[in-house]
């Protein structure tokens, strides 16, 4: 199966279970090195993975299994293309109810310097298979799975960690384990598909999703509030406080955002509400015009997106530290001189912050500075893309938490012979 | 038996006021709510602190004696059945609450704090904690945690896992670890997720950091009759298409409905074939549109009567009603085994026929009711213990019928966990492969097996010596491979 245009490196493409499970166990006895990709749009994230003898494309499981519009689950093929399910769902006046930003596609040259190979390896052109072409490549149901990404409406329906109730992955050594069921309530076993959700391919390969689906909303109305940081994490905490229910809260350093979503009478009523309780904060706002709302939303989102040559940094806080958040990027930014982007899940205390301009060095020193600022704000920092040459100067998790020992106790149970993405985890897991 | 050495230990550590044994005392600890189980621990322990814990866990550990968790003991599954040779460590004296954050709508509480204890602590700030079993004024968080514990308001606001970010553990060899964070995503595997609801098998719950949500401004509750529970299904699953995600939505079928009748005279219309219990709750505005969106829906699919709560009064009498369900059975038969099964909410109406089949067949009766927004059933298997064989056949029915719901694509338990109880049921829903990769994540908690051994999984113990036939591998049920 080794790709002819590629020495040494092996890319391989199941399309169902049984061969899933064959590529996975082949070279098992030896410890050969393993990356799974997707959409390949999160290869960056955590440290570049060691020895990479075999890379498992996962975009031949792109199945729409069963989707049961009554029950409102489906049942996916991990490396189905979100928007392909999207549009799929979409028919019945469903949808899976996340909203991550895409990436552009992942430089496998950057991510796998270590490689075997002495050239690294390219995705497509494998004799036979009719492999999406990488630059057209774009996240898939498993790789959101895997990195549990998220979006704005977060807030509302959770990541997809939440709405994943079921799970079938092939382990390193072939064994076939499926956890959780195709009902939303269900307590048998441990569930296993939270360890899974944010594991970055690190302990086996996620073949099928069940998921909880969501009708599509009728209407959404979305109010702009432009305020300086202090004031905007007042009318945060104030709106978390009153009975109203957003779906998302955005803050860009400049403005807030607050999305409804649902039937027209309930996001017209809320929309109204909020913008009584602005005016009791003593801000201006505005209801964001219709025909507005999809691009704002879509730059809103793209906000958090990584790639495109800038580092990207998630930092989590309590939603009150908003200010502090801010305030600390703004100084270690200007510190460091490096430009940064920071845009706000507001509700969540979730950030992303995009470094532009300036070398690793600076970058890396921006970050060191971050870490040492949220001893006190509380939180931490993750970088998730990065720059040429970064990794060699942070590490993308900073320092590890008290539960490792039982991290790397895991990692030794599933992926004993630590095939999967070898030391790109959390303490080189 | 527990040694003389280790139990003086054990006073010395917590004092004889921390140490139960004698042996009329031991007793009252030797089942939860799952009364068919019953073990007089070989020792109990009451500590009062993380510190207490660890250091009764540390004592265990050298003596190579297993510890088994105990909240309020409300279990239904027989999770906090204690072991002979064991020590049962009860959590109920770890009661503080340690801090509430109302700005940011979290509070940190010890695991004996009961679920409505903590909605208490924080209703002057407008806050309570969502998830909401019926048990709630007893059960304890530390309980709920290890059980991922579901109520009527789960539909809406989702279960046990969704509300706590953080949980503070003392693993079997003592070490004290924290899953999760107060802040979303910390780095690395998402073991708090994998430690919800592992019913006490990886580890001690000593505290816990759970997410609060603003009280609803406003609450509207509606009854709704109709001839049988396959329609009212329907209204659930038309009701939940629509976008409108109601706060609970619970049934009673006609045996329930009499039973609960007789004890609380909640006002459900005796005779008909079920009643459909549906709250919302949300700002003001737009929740009367909502409820007669419902109402609509309700009545297209054959709903003969609906019935507003008019006040707040006649809300809570609907409740007690629906949440005096288990009890009132003692007015239908001496004894019931109640069931979790879940379904897949369509299926309801042919779920329903096949029990009644095997009930007639057993010729035992069944009672149901169940949070219909999410297909989690609680058919109670009636029955009379005192007639020669009829709890055994009881058993049988009430295995019959969780293993009838996996048939369906569904779960053997909803939220009471598996315990004792459905351990042998286990291998009817996973196949050893998939059990092997959940023991292979216990093992990375608990290396030596201490921790509530004996419960979750199958084992010659429980089940006898050939556990299965387990579930077909998925490469047999895709066709791909045949049974080697
Ligand atoms: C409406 C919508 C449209 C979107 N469209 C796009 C788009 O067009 N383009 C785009 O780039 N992004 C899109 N995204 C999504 C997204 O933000 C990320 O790019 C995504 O999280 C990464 O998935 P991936 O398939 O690229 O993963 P990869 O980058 O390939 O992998 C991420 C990590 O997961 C692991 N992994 C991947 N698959 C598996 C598996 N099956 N089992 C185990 N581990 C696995 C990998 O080893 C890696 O560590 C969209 C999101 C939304 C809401
Ligand atoms: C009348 C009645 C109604 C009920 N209604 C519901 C309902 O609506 N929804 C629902 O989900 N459940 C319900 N239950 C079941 C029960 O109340 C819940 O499972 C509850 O969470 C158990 O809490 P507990 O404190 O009583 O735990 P226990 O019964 O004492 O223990 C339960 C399990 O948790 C473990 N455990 C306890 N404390 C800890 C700890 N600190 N750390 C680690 N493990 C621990 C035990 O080992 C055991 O496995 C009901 C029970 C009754 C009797």
């Amino acid at each position: 199966m080794a790709d002819p245009t590629v020495p040494g490196a092996d890319v391989t493409r199941p399309t169902d279970l049984l061969q899933a499970r064959d590529v996975m166990r082949e070279g098992h006895e030896r410890g050969a090195g393993l990356l799974i990709c997707g959409g390949t749009t999160k290869l960056d994230w955590g440290r570049p993975p060691q020895g990479v003898e075999r890379i498992i494309d996962t975009t031949g499981l792109d199945r729409l299994i069963e989707h049961d519009p009554g029950d409102m689950t489906a049942v996916v093929g991990a490396g189905m293309p979100l928007g392909q399910l999207q549009d799929r769902l979409a028919t019945a006046g469903q949808w899976l109810a996340i909203d991550p930003p895409r990436n552009a596609p992942v430089d496998l040259l950057r991510v796998l310097p270590t490689t075997v190979s002495t050239r690294a390896p390219s995705l497509p052109s494998l004799s036979g298979q009719s492999s999406p072409d990488q630059a057209e490549r774009t996240a898939t149901v498993g790789g959101i799975f895997a990195s549990n990404d998220s979006g704005p409406r977060r807030l509302r329906y959770g990541s997809l960690r939440e709405l994943v109730i079921g799970m079938t992955v092939v382990l390193p050594d072939g064994t076939v384990a499926r956890s959780g069921s195709k009902v939303i309530k269900n307590v048998a076993g441990y569930d296993l598909c939270k360890l899974y959700s944010g594991s970055l391919g690190t302990l086996g390969l996620v073949v099928e999703l069940i998921v909880r689906l969501h009708p599509l909303p009728d209407t959404s109305r979305t109010v702009r509030v432009p305020a300086a940081s202090n004031s905007a994490t007042a009318l945060v905490l104030a709106l978390m406080a009153s009975p109203l229910e957003p779906t998302a809260v955005e803050y860009n350093g400049d403005e807030l955002f607050i999305r409804f979503d649902g039937s027209d009478v309930h996001t017209s009523e809320q929309s109204k509400r909020t913008l009584d309780l602005v005016a009791s904060h003593q801000l201006d706002c505005a209801l964001i015009p219709d025909e507005q709302q999809a691009a704002l939303w879509e730059e809103l989102g793209q906000a958090h997106a990584g790639g495109d040559g800038k580092s990207t940094l998630r930092i989590a806080a309590l939603p009150s530290r908003l200010h502090a958040v801010t305030s600390m990027i703004r100084q270690v930014a200007e510190q460091a001189r490096v430009d940064v982007a920071l845009a706000s899940h507001a509700c969540l205390g979730l950030h992303t912050a995009r470094l532009a301009g300036g070398g690793a060095a600076q970058h890396a020193a921006l970050i060191e500075r971050a870490r040492a600022r949220m001893g006190e704000i509380g939180g931490h920092v993750v970088v998730r893309s990065k720059i040429s040459g970064l990794d060699e100067l942070v590490d993308p998790f900073g320092p590890p938490p008290p539960s490792l020992s039982i991290m790397r106790r895991v990692k030794q149970r599933l992926d004993g012979k630590s095939r999967c993405a070898r030391g790109r985890f959390i303490g080189g897991l | 038996m527990i040694s003389q050495q280790l139990h003086q230990a054990l006073v010395d550590c917590l004092g004889p006021e921390g140490v139960v044994s004698e042996r009329t005392q031991l007793r009252t600890y030797e089942m939860d709510a799952l009364t068919g189980h019953r073990q007089v621990p070989g020792v109990v322990v009451l500590p009062e602190s993380k510190e207490q814990v660890c250091a009764v866990v540390r004592l265990c550990r050298d003596a190579g004696v297993p510890i088994v968790p105990r909240g309020a003991g409300t279990g239904l599954s027989g999770g906090a059945m204690p072991r002979e040779d064991g020590v049962l460590i009860v959590l109920s004296r770890m009661r503080r609450i340690l801090a509430i954050d109302p700005e940011n709508q979290r509070a940190v509480v010890e695991p004996g704090v009961t679920n409505s204890a903590i909605s208490q602590a924080v209703a002057a700030h407008g806050l309570y904690y969502a998830p909401d079993p019926s048990s709630q004024m007893v059960c304890s968080i530390g309980g709920n945690v290890a059980e991922n514990s579901g109520g009527a308001h789960c539909l809406k606001y989702g279960f046990t896992t969704h509300h706590v970010l953080a949980v503070e553990i003392v693993l079997s060899d003592g070490e004290v670890v924290t899953l999760g964070d107060s802040v979303l995503d910390p780095p690395g595997y998402d073991l708090r997720g994998v430690f919800i609801g592992s019913e006490g098998t990886l580890g001690i719950a000593t505290s816990i950091t759970v997410r609060l949500l603003r009280v609803p401004e406003a609450v509207r509750t509606m009854v709704a009759d109709f001839d049988t529970p396959a329609r009212a299904g329907d209204a659930v699953t038309a009701i939940i298409e629509a976008g409108i995600i109601p706060a609970a939505v619970e049934m009673l079928d006609s045996l329930a409905i009499e039973a609960c009748e007789d004890a609380t005279g909640a006002g459900y219309t005796r005779g008909i074939g079920a009643a459909l219990v549906v709250e919302l709750d949300g700002p003001e505005a737009g929740i009367d549109e909502s409820l007669a969106a419902v109402e609509t829906l309700c009545r297209n699919s054959g709903a003969s009567k609906i019935r507003l709560a008019e006040s707040d009064h006649e809300r809570a009498l609907i409740w007690k009603g629906r949440k005096a369900a288990f009890a009132a059975m003692g007015r239908l038969a001496p004894n019931y085994f109640v069931q979790d099964g879940v379904i897949p909410r369509t299926q309801l109406g042919r779920v329903l026929e096949r029990m009644a089949e095997l009930a007639s067949q057993a010729e035992l009766r069944v009672a149901n009711v169940f949070h219909a927004g999410d297909g989690n059933l609680h058919p109670l298997v009636l029955y009379n213990g005192s007639n020669p064989g009829e709890s055994e056949r009881a058993e049988k029915l009430a295995a019959d019928i969780a293993e009838l719901c996996v048939e369906y694509g569904g779960s053997i338990t909803g939220e009471h966990g598996v315990g004792v109880d459905k351990a042998c049921s286990m291998p009817k829903m996973f196949s050893a492969d998939d059990l092997a990769t959940m023991l292979e994540v216990r093992q990375a908690f608990d290396p030596a097996g201490l921790c509530n051994p004996d419960k979750v999984f199958p084992t010659p113990r429980l089940c006898g010596e050939i556990p299965g036939p387990y579930r077909p591998h998925p490469l047999e049920e895709a066709g791909l491979i045949e049974r080697m």
